[in-house]
């Protein structure tokens, strides 16, 4: 079956600096949706409020107004907890919870009362190349890099339709960030989950997504093709992104090699 | 004791006062509402206590404690500013914790049932309740800050609200009890308590004073449990908002 997160003019302002009491308007706007099996990179310069975005889609905060729906369902008609089982969030900064590293590879169905699917979860450790890791290790242990991958196998064991993913692969050296990229489209096709992945880094974007959406000047500016998008940008702010400045005027080339 | 030695008892005040005046650690004020606050107080508590006992009224009993449990909620559930109904559930979980200790005390005939035991023990049972719990808010209030990343990692993979608190409320919990625990550890070794230390003096056998003494530390122990424990069954669905579960910052930086 095919899910659809659908999201609909979402707004979200936050307190300003100043002690004025006034607010700062973070992006209004905001509308489009990630289909099953579909990979959306979003795209933007730090402090478009990409990461608030994603955590509006998992209930962690509220847009001030807009709606977010899943299958055509609204938010506000699911309880959380079964809305956050079937759109995962997995933050920025990697949490461990108390206990080892299987407690932590088990809490999804623990928390569900399901059985631990353990053939599953150390298949997953093994392709992201944490396979020689003590499971009994406290998870507190590892390092930042160990972290973020252990905590995205944890939510893929939720087996989520909808995967909000902020920049997992942010403290990993290349090669491993090569394989948790190989891991999450074998994933994508076995289980037909849709994702939403934050990168900072062009040519992963390129890689994984078939589309972008650009954040800037407090939307979503541009929502185009992966390949359109590299090559010809829709607007002076998606030039400006990729490197190549307003004025210049590229002809059809994929934006691989920029940086 | 007669009034003049009570009066020489102000020489320890004035002993506090002058360290103060000649450290200059600026207490003089404080020291000086504080003595005549307890010395009012405490005068007052003794004439109220008399009339108590002599009426033998069951509605100026309870008059009496819940008067003791509205001062100790209001004066704990200050530890939990911000938290909407802070005072009514602390004063629920503190009315809880009385009506379970007396229950027991009198039920099974450990004490008489009448004031001379029930307010003097009651005032000891909900003072202790109302230290463990303002404990527990601080630590509430304090670990859903620190332990924010744990929460909502939780949340995320679906905890429910009472599983993604469950780790917090237990450390809470645990925190809260633990002056009561390390006074059970060490007492009579370290202090003598000071209802023993009255009994004693006021001409009691002192192992008569002690058995009353283990009821005491005993009963301290299961109303702090008690307490902290309703407390976080009461307070940690505020911790969320009440539409998405997600979850509320207090105090913390505005959001």
């Amino acid at each position: 079956m095919t899910h659809i997160l659908k999201m609909d003019r979402l707004a979200k302002s936050l307190p300003a600096k100043k002690a004025d009491g006034g607010r700062r308007m973070l992006f209004q706007e905001v509308s489009g949706s990630v289909s099953s099996g579909e990979t959306v990179v979003v795209l933007g310069r730090s402090g478009q409020g990409k990461s608030t975005l994603l955590r509006i889609l998992s209930l962690l905060e509220q847009a001030d107004s807009g709606s977010v729906e899943l299958d055509g369902k609204s938010c506000a008609d699911m309880e959380a907890r079964l809305w956050r089982r079937q759109v995962a969030y997995v933050s920025q900064t990697p949490v461990m919870l108390p206990g080892s590293v299987e407690a932590n590879l088990a809490a999804p169905s623990a928390l569900h009362g399901l059985p631990f699917q353990r053939e599953q979860a150390y298949a997953l450790l093994d392709e992201a190349g944490l396979g020689s890791i003590d499971p009994g290790k406290d998870a507190s242990e590892l390092s930042g890099g160990e972290k973020q991958r252990l905590s995205l196998i944890r939510s893929l064991l939720l087996k989520p339709h909808f995967l909000l993913l902020d920049e997992i692969t942010a403290s990993l050296d290349p090669g491993s960030a090569m394989s948790i990229e190989k891991l999450l489209s074998g994933w994508r096709s076995e289980h037909g989950a849709g994702m939403l992945w934050i990168s900072h880094d062009q040519e992963q974007a390129a890689r994984v997504s078939s589309r972008i959406w650009l954040m800037a000047r407090n939307t979503i500016l541009e929502n185009a093709d992966t390949g359109r998008f590299f090559s010809r940008p829709g607007t002076p702010e998606g030039l400006e992104y990729l490197g190549k400045g307003p004025s210049l005027d590229e002809p059809g080339e994929s934006g691989a090699e920029e940086s | 004791m007669s009034y003049t030695a009570l009066a020489f008892t102000v020489l320890f005040i004035m002993i506090t006062m002058f360290i103060s005046y000649w450290q200059k650690l600026g207490l003089e004020k404080g020291i000086a509402v504080g003595t005549i606050r307890a010395a009012v107080q405490l005068l007052a508590v003794g004439y109220v206590l008399q009339a108590v006992f002599e009426s033998r009224s069951h509605w100026l009993l309870a008059a009496i404690i819940a008067v003791m449990i509205i001062v100790a909620a209001r004066n704990a559930s200050a530890k939990g500013k911000g938290i909407p109904g802070i005072f009514w559930r602390m004063a629920a979980a503190l009315l809880a914790t009385e009506l379970l200790m007396m229950g027991i005390l009198l039920l099974l005939g450990i004490i008489e049932p009448t004031p001379r035991y029930i307010i003097p023990l009651s005032g000891m049972t909900i003072g202790n309740a109302m230290v463990a719990g303002g404990l527990f808010l601080t630590q509430l209030m304090r670990e859903s800050e620190s332990s924010r990343g744990e929460i909502e990692t939780l949340l995320a993979l679906g905890a429910s609200p009472r599983q993604a608190v469950q780790g917090t409320l237990k450390r809470a919990v645990r925190y809260s009890m633990i002056p009561t625990i390390d006074g059970m550890k060490t007492v009579g070794l370290v202090q003598l308590p000071g209802m023993m230390t009255g009994m004693i003096i006021a001409g009691a056998d002192p192992v008569e004073a002690v058995r009353y003494q283990i009821l005491i530390v005993f009963a301290f122990t299961s109303s702090a449990a008690v307490t902290s424990m309703l407390l976080g069954l009461l307070t940690y669905r505020k911790l969320f908002s009440d539409g998405i579960g997600m979850l509320v910052r207090y105090g913390g930086r505005g959001d």
